[in-house]
């Protein structure tokens, strides 16, 4: 009989083994069998193994029915939703870039400019386009839509449900485009407006009542009777941003309480994000004499991106600002230009705190018009520290969580999904690096130092 | 003394391959909802059973595991499988939303199982050697001692069942290092699962 060291590699690929066999149904003798000269070192600790896979935690069958109907609801509002961000749809940019040319363009650009004004002027949209008007199955769909708004009984909803309509009648317009069915055209752009009419109209109701909803509130809130939840959201809010307005305080409040709200201000947020791509291809294309509409629309659409927001979430991060490198490198991480922090955790660096001469590279999506979107680190280099040691969290852009580091994969498909529209934010990244060079120094509450910065430079 | 089980039970095991899985994400990504209620049969036990691991409540693990699943609804577009298998980049999702809930948690003066007071023991002799957990809630106690890293080699090992290749993507480390961390968390736990005072018997 021998004992090896506890932490002796070969102990812990023979327990890997047994492990393996105990989950095919060996027993722990079974396994001792095979390996008798370290028996007793193994007995306790697959013991202990068996002991935990036994507890399991176990999920209750009709709590997880309902899950899964709760998810399956939640599938089929994406899907009806977001239509176009899944690949293998009709995509007006891709539809643009390869199918259309010549005058189809130019009748496009003209329409397009116009329908993205309209929607500008109105509020939110959604698309989804299955049947183009020249299938047979368009009637049906038509059809359906109209049954759709006759059960559809709240402002908000109604509203929300017209603008997804006038994005369906635009990208058919554009597909329309390309027939030359000009009939056709004259007769969904009737409909757009319509839609737009309807939506302005609801719209309206719905501002008028919450503005009735944040009345009824603020006289709650004199009375100390708001509920749990919005206090909670408060007191959250007042934890996690340190300049945060009693404006802010009050939206949040005020969206606590009104769903339907926070369902309007999304919409409208991912309408703008639309439209400002789509007005940059008109840019790019459009006919000399209609640029200066295009450029209006666009500053209209940039200013309307920046200022549709959840209360509490903060503002957008210039290029500029991002451009001023990295301010700091502490312990606990390192922060951009004094916004931006990103953590690093106790193992991130194998347990040793950053040293001089480690080299970080920090990289930042950047939207064309200069708004930083998505933060990533990209590279660490560490001495005497492999890459695939290195974990590091996040707290970017509001949001905080986990960043596997992963050499060259800077793109948490996770964080896209939250912060930028894929389809509708193009931009490009770029990179900043900072070198630790006086760490230990302390200043304060913190021990800190500062890398060198700024460099703003192309992927490396 | 606790009866020793020798035995793991048995658990219903999937018998798909990883070349069926892809397929599956695949009309998912095309926007299938039917592949994404297959994704759901396939995985919602597992990550709930990790999350489960990792939360002090199957409440809290109830509500984790709906949200990591909303999440992979919106992120499946970007999934790629050359980057890492779907079960993997499933659980660094589910990895995420644990630490936002613990960070959430702390904003709410809640109390994150890192810093609760253990639960007090149950009728048990003090100089009783423990050979098993009598229950789950007690195995969290015990594992609130880990360290991170060994508690997340645990979960994705036993509760979600990830192979030690599958465990290596998710934590993004090499297998052996994987191999290394599921043996020390085992020993850290037998070391956990003895009574005060009785830690210097244990076997190595």
């Amino acid at each position: 009989m021998t004992t090896l060291p506890p932490d002796d590699p070969a102990v812990s690929d023979v327990v890997h083994e047994c492990l393996e066999a105990l989950r095919h149904g060996e027993s722990i003798d079974d396994c001792l069998s095979r390996h008798p000269d370290i028996a007793d070192q193994l007995r306790p600790l697959l013991a202990a193994a068996v002991a935990m896979a036994n507890v399991a935690p176990t999920r209750d069958d009709i709590t997880r029915r309902m899950a899964h109907m709760r998810f399956e609801g939640a599938v089929r509002h994406h899907l009806a939703t977001n239509r176009r961000t899944m690949p293998g749809r009709f995509s007006i940019r891709d539809w643009w870039n390869t199918r259309a040319s010549g005058w189809t363009r130019a009748w496009a650009v003209g329409f397009a400019t116009m329908a993205v004004f309209v929607i500008l002027s109105t509020g939110a949209a959604y698309a989804s386009t299955d049947a183009l008007p020249d299938s047979p199955l368009y009637p049906v769909k038509r059809a359906t839509e109209h049954a759709r708004l006759a059960i559809t009984f709240s402002d908000a909803s109604r509203a929300i449900y017209h603008l997804e309509l006038i994005e369906r009648r635009t990208l058919e317009l554009a597909a329309v485009a390309e027939s030359g069915d000009q009939a056709r055209a004259e007769e969904l752009s009737r409909d757009v407006l319509k839609n737009i009419e309807f939506a302005r109209v609801e719209a309206g109701y719905i501002e008028a009542d919450v503005a009735q909803q944040q009345e009824t509130v603020l006289k709650t809130d004199a009375t100390g009777q708001l509920n749990s939840e919005t206090v909670e959201s408060v007191v959250t809010l007042a934890s996690d941003t340190s300049n945060t307005s009693s404006a802010e305080v009050t939206d949040v409040v005020q969206i606590r309480v009104d769903p339907r709200l926070r369902a309007y201000i999304e919409a409208e947020r991912q309408t703008a994000a639309r439209a400002y791509a789509a007005l940059q291809i008109a840019h790019q294309i459009a006919p000399s004499h209609m640029r200066p509409h295009v450029l209006n629309a666009l500053t209209l659409a940039e200013q309307r991106y920046r200022t549709t927001r959840f209360p509490g979430e903060p503002a957008p991060i210039s290029r500029t600002l991002f451009a001023q490198g990295i301010a700091r490198i502490t312990d606990r991480g390192l922060t951009i230009a004094g916004r931006l922090p990103f953590e690093i955790s106790h193992n991130a660096l194998g347990n040793r705190p950053p040293q001089d001469g480690d080299v970080v590279t920090v990289g930042g999506y950047v939207r064309d018009d200069g708004m930083l979107l998505v933060l990533r680190l990209y590279a660490f280099e560490a001495e005497g520290i492999a890459e695939d040691q290195i974990w590091l969290q996040s707290e970017a852009l509001g949001r905080s969580e986990d960043v596997l580091f992963i050499p060259g994969f800077n793109v948490s498909v996770d964080d896209w999904a939250q912060v930028g529209n894929p389809t509708t934010d193009q931009g490009s990244w770029v990179y900043v690096e900072g070198t630790v060079t006086d760490y230990g120094a302390v200043d304060g509450e913190d021990i800190h130092l500062l890398g060198k910065g700024p460099t703003l430079f192309p992927r490396p | 003394m606790n009866q020793e089980p020798t035995r793991i039970h048995s658990r219903v095991e999937t018998s798909l391959t990883d070349g069926d899985i892809a397929a599956i994400v695949q009309q998912a990504q095309n926007g299938e909802a039917a592949a994404f209620g297959q994704l759901y049969e396939i995985y919602s036990d597992r990550v709930f059973r990790y999350v489960a691991y990792r939360v002090d409540s199957d409440a809290d693990a109830e509500d984790i595991t709906e949200d990591v699943f909303i999440r992979m609804l919106e992120a499946i577009g970007s999934f790629k499988w050359r980057d890492v298998p779907f079960s993997a980049w499933l659980m660094r999702i589910a990895h995420n939303r644990v630490i936002d809930h613990y960070r959430r948690g702390r904003l709410r003066t809640a109390t994150p199982l890192d810093d609760a007071p253990p639960i007090p023991s149950r009728d048990r002799d003090p100089q009783e050697k423990v050979d098993t957990f009598s229950d789950l809630q007690e195995l969290r106690v015990a594992m609130a001692g880990l360290t991170d890293l060994q508690r997340q080699v645990i979960s994705l090992r036993f509760g979600s069942d990830l192979s030690i290749a599958e465990t290596a993507h998710a934590m993004n480390r090499n297998e052996g290092a994987v191999k290394a961390l599921q043996h020390s968390a085992i020993r850290a736990l037998r070391r956990l699962m003895l009574p005060r005072g009785s830690e210097g018997s244990e076997t190595q």
